[in-house]
């Protein structure tokens, strides 16, 4: 391999690319609004439910009712009870009749009214409406005769320290930003074949290996690039920086065997656009699982970004290490050079 | 301005069009989207706690449970099913039934159930999910509530079930990627292949040209926006008015095509520009779905006018005087945008000079 | 004895059942310039793809100064330069940087571009970008890049077409200048003129096969006939055009009946051109 002649293709590459002002400055603030929208997604879960309660007769309410998971809120009184309701202060408003132990002592029903703003939806009336019975038969004393042996699955509890929706959008964006440089790869290769230079090229020492190798370089650094920039920006390199570079670079690898594929396949840049789509489309699919977990289910382990999603994903919200990851990463670099190999024979077809 | 000459333009585009991939992909995208979320992925925004069950016998009160609003029941059929389900968050809560459950149940017997909880389950998705589950057992056992509870709503806002939350993300992307990127791409591939030169040697104004292109987009635009609201059933009481706010979503598509087509040298340039510009234009739709964003910074998105509009109608019955504000800023975007597109066309013409 | 620049044996390529080159045999001697002839369609752009290493052979053997194509491609490669017909610059880089490129591609050291653009008329739009230039500029920009590496060989693929007078004839001056240099040019051309101005030896092909290679005066004096072309004016005062062919034993009888016989308003005498061998050769003209 011709190293000079690499060096001076991907020095034009970076050329005619930031020669584009338009598209320079374009993809510069894509970054920026990925990174922007990162910081305005919610950093913290809010994991309770927040209840008002008005107990006028019943002080030592709030202790009995209090546990984890849910914030009582006590209000002064019953018009205060409301206008926190309708303020969104919390869920629900309860008030608790001043009447209630008498009534319950006596063996009668009592009423307890509960407040809810018009926009709560109709399971968390009945999830509020739930835990009040359930209180009342426990101050009745009739506990339930059925106790849950409760194990937490997979690890440690992670109550109070959920992972914030941001840092869940974390991989996908990471994903998101290095696959769309798949166009941006597959668009450098198509625009040499179209203006015919690639031919200008292939005339000169300049070999079908070195041409490849420069794209390479280019495609890859212009993925990696933008992806670990993301990362570092967001905090996705807090915890074992090494992994989350190393499972990066290997996405940009794999977004660059899929441009050369695509290359290979494209007529003209229109055509670019639509099986980037499809490429596009697939890759992101995996990214799902860390948004909704338990969404994806086991096939989609054959697309290949899963093993980049899961990777991230794991390391920087779970601080996962070299042991839980090792496999993903093997996979991954499987998936790279296969798609490296076929996109390069299949290119190597088109120039010839 | 030859209004002969824009319609022979306009055929061309009705005809070339529908070969190109984007039109392809700017009517079946929204729509598969809008059935794929809607059906799929409506659930998955759903926000309330998911409890698994393995019954080893044939309870009641998987029934039950399934009836209980408050939350999402789903069986399985092992216990490492669920262990599973719970290990990678498909649930907040498992638990398995044992045999016999019921009549234990309704003897009053006392009945160990074995419980797994995902760590990374919300601690209100806990207790609802709990709370929720010995109301049942309750039920199941006969038992009869010592309170009646008493629900009163206040205040004059609707709840909106997170299905339709996804609305005003399914109508941005029926009005603008099709209305956009028609224009856009079919302008970029005229510049490219120089038939624009060709047509402007002949009696033909750029401007025509560019109006042609528009009105292909603007076509495409609305007529998307009205699929995807009757497929989601979407059109509320005042469906003039919707149509009125998608007509003028659809000059604002149709124009940005115009403008990124003028400026974009090529297809790359465009590429790169859906890359930033949809998360420009999608932003509004993201505040809608993750109501924890401040709704102020939706307002910075000048798709938040049709969006917030769109929900307001369909969604929550408004009407002309709920809307009104928006209308105005909508006209006044659509307005400023024909100053810009003209300046795109004089820009073009003396760079064609 | 001086090695071929070119030597060609048997060559053959086909596209699937179509035969475009059949088994084409040549040589070009080093400081020659070959014209290659033909319409489109009989095989020339192939014959030179393969030549310069775009396309592998389907038969016979391509030396270039000694070199197997096939085998030594690569070292064939820094040995020659190439102008295509279709312009293929980096139109979004300037002239300055695509030459620069291409030197280090070659890994020229100390390359002076600047002095190559002089050469071709384009000094002054050096830092020009290329997408502004017009197409006798980006025609001579091409044939500058061709002539980055100091090629022993030059293939040069239409060079002229299209082009203005001015143009046209400081592409020509550069390719004669290169012959000086010891270079060896292959011509691809329609215009016959150029050909015939230029070319040391024409190959005329048809349908993959060369149908004649010779000089320019070989060729006509084998297939050409002179003729005296003469333009008459008649007793009605209509002009009439004459012609009475040279070097035959009838020809002085024929001019002094011609001069005898009519008022004679212009005369002149006429050579074959290369078309005309061409058609005559191969039943068709150059244009196809």
């Amino acid at each position: 391999m011709n190293l000079r002649a690499i060096r001076a293709l991907v020095a034009k590459d970076f050329t005619l690319f930031f020669r584009n002002r338009f598209f320079a400055l374009i993809t510069l603030l894509g970054l920026v609004v990925y990174v922007a929208l990162y910081f305005v997604m919610p950093g913290s879960v809010d994991g309770t439910l927040d209840i008002g309660l008005y107990a006028p007769a019943w002080s030592p309410a709030p202790d009995d009712i209090q546990q984890k998971g849910l914030d009582i809120h006590v209000a002064e009184s019953e018009d205060d009870l409301k206008d926190g309701v309708v303020a969104h202060d919390y869920v629900a408003g309860v008030v608790l009749p001043g009447d209630l132990v008498e009534k319950l002592a006596s063996g009668q029903n009592p009423q307890i009214d509960l407040y809810f703003a018009s926009d709560t939806p109709e399971e968390t009336k009945e999830a509020v409406a739930s835990l009040m019975r359930e209180l009342i038969y426990v101050q009745t004393g009739q506990p339930l005769a059925v106790d849950f042996s409760t194990q937490v699955l997979p690890g440690p509890d992670m109550a109070g320290q959920q992972i914030p929706p941001r840092d869940r959008l974390r991989p996908l964006f990471a994903v998101l930003l290095i696959v769309f440089e798949t166009y941006g790869l597959a668009t450098l290769v198509t625009e040499e074949i179209e203006h015919r230079t690639i031919q200008a090229l292939l005339v000169t020492p300049v070999t079908v290996k070195d041409l490849f190798a420069a794209k390479g370089i280019t495609g890859i650094t212009l993925a990696f690039g933008q992806g670990a920039l993301f990362m570092a920006l967001v905090g996705g390199l807090n915890q074992q920086p090494v992994i989350v570079i190393l499972a990066l670079l290997l996405a940009a690898l794999l977004v660059t065997g899929i441009g050369f594929l695509i290359a290979s396949l494209a007529k003209d840049m229109m055509s670019v656009l639509a099986w980037g789509v499809l490429a596009l489309v697939i890759l992101v699919i995996p990214s799902m699982g860390t948004m909704f977990p338990g969404v994806i289910t086991e096939w989609v382990k054959v697309i290949p970004s899963y093993y980049v999603v899961d990777t991230v994903d794991r390391v920087a919200s779970y601080g996962s290490g070299w042991p839980d990851i090792w496999q993903n990463l093997l996979i991954l670099l499987a998936f790279d050079m296969a798609f490296l190999l076929i996109g390069m024979v299949a290119l190597r077809r088109r120039f010839q | 301005m030859s209004v002969r000459r824009v319609a022979v333009l306009l055929r061309r585009e009705l005809l070339q069009g529908p070969k190109s991939f984007i039109f392809l992909w700017s009517v079946v995208l929204p729509i598969v989207m809008s059935l794929v979320l809607s059906l799929v992925f409506g659930t998955l925004f759903n926000d309330k706690p998911r409890l698994g069950i393995a019954d080893e016998d044939s309870s009641r009160l998987v029934s039950l449970a399934r009836e209980s609003p408050s939350i999402i029941t789903r069986e399985y059929g092992t216990v490492n099913d669920i262990e599973q389900a719970v290990k990678t968050g498909a649930v907040d809560f498992g638990i398995v039934l044992p045999e016999d459950f019921d009549r234990s149940v309704t003897d009053g017997q006392h009945v160990e159930i074995t419980a797994y909880m995902w760590g990374e389950s919300l601690a209100k998705h806990r207790i609802i999910a709990q709370v929720t589950l010995q109301d049942l057992v309750r039920e199941l056992s006969g038992q009869e509530a010592p309170v009646s509870i008493s629900i009163n709503t206040l205040g004059d806002e609707v709840s909106i079930p997170w299905s339709d939350r996804l609305l005003p993300f399914l109508v941005l992307m029926a009005v603008f990627v099709g209305g956009m990127f028609l224009p856009a791409t079919s302008l970029v591939t005229e510049k490219q292949k120089r038939t624009l030169e060709a047509l402007t040697v002949t009696p033909t104004a750029l401007r025509e040209v560019f109006l042609a292109k528009g009105i292909l987009g603007f076509t495409t635009s609305l007529t998307m926006g009205l699929i995807i609201l009757a497929l989601n059933q979407a059109f509320g009481a005042q469906p003039g008015l919707l149509v009125l706010m998608l007509a003028l979503g659809a000059v604002m598509a149709a124009e940005l095509g115009l403008v990124l087509g003028s400026l974009a040298k090529d297809m790359a340039s465009l590429f790169a520009t859906w890359k930033f510009g949809g998360i420009l234009l999608f932003g509004p739709a993201l505040i809608y779905l993750f109501p924890e964003i401040p709704q102020w910074i939706g307002k910075v998105f000048p798709t938040y006018y049709l969006v917030e509009s769109v929900v307001r109608i369909s969604q929550q019955g408004g009407g002309w005087s709920d809307i009104a504000a928006n209308v105005f800023v909508l006209v006044g975007l659509d307005v400023v945008l024909v100053a810009i597109v003209a300046l795109a066309v004089k820009k073009m013409r003396s760079a064609m000079a | 004895m001086a090695q071929d620049a070119i030597a060609v044996e048997g060559l053959v390529y086909s596209y699937g059942d179509l035969v475009a080159v059949d088994h084409i045999s040549f040589k070009v001697a080093e400081g020659e310039i070959l014209g290659f002839l033909g319409p489109n369609g009989v095989g020339k752009t192939t014959t030179v793809k393969m030549l310069t290493g775009q396309l592998k052979p389907k038969g016979g053997k391509a030396h270039l100064l000694g070199m197997d194509v096939a085998r030594d491609a690569g070292k064939v490669r820094g040995e020659i330069g190439v102008c295509f017909e279709q312009t293929n610059l980096y139109e979004q880089m300037t002239a300055l940087e695509n030459l620069d490129l291409f030197a280090r591609l070659f890994g020229i050291s100390g390359f002076d571009a600047n002095a190559l653009l002089k050469r071709v008329g384009l000094a002054g739009r050096e830092k020009d970008r290329v997408e502004g230039y017009s197409k006798g500029m980006k025609q001579r920009l091409m044939v500058a890049r061709s002539l980055v590496n100091r090629p022993r060989i030059l293939f040069l693929d239409e060079p002229t077409a299209g082009l203005d007078p001015t143009s046209a004839e400081a592409i020509r001056s550069i390719i004669l200048e290169e012959r000086a240099r010891g270079a060896t040019v292959f011509l691809t051309t329609h215009d016959m003129m150029e050909a015939d101005k230029l070319s040391d030896r024409v190959a005329f092909m048809n349908k993959g096969k060369i149908v004649a290679l010779d000089t320019p005066h070989n060729l006509k004096q084998q297939y050409g006939k002179r003729a005296l072309k003469a333009k008459v004016q008649t007793q009605a005062g209509e002009l009439r055009d004459r012609e009475v062919v040279l070097d035959t034993p009838e020809t002085p009888e024929l001019v002094h009946k011609l001069f005898a016989g009519e008022r004679v308003v212009t005369i002149h005498s006429e050579e074959a051109t290369l078309e005309d061998i061409f058609i005559k050769i191969t039943g068709r003209g150059l244009e196809g």
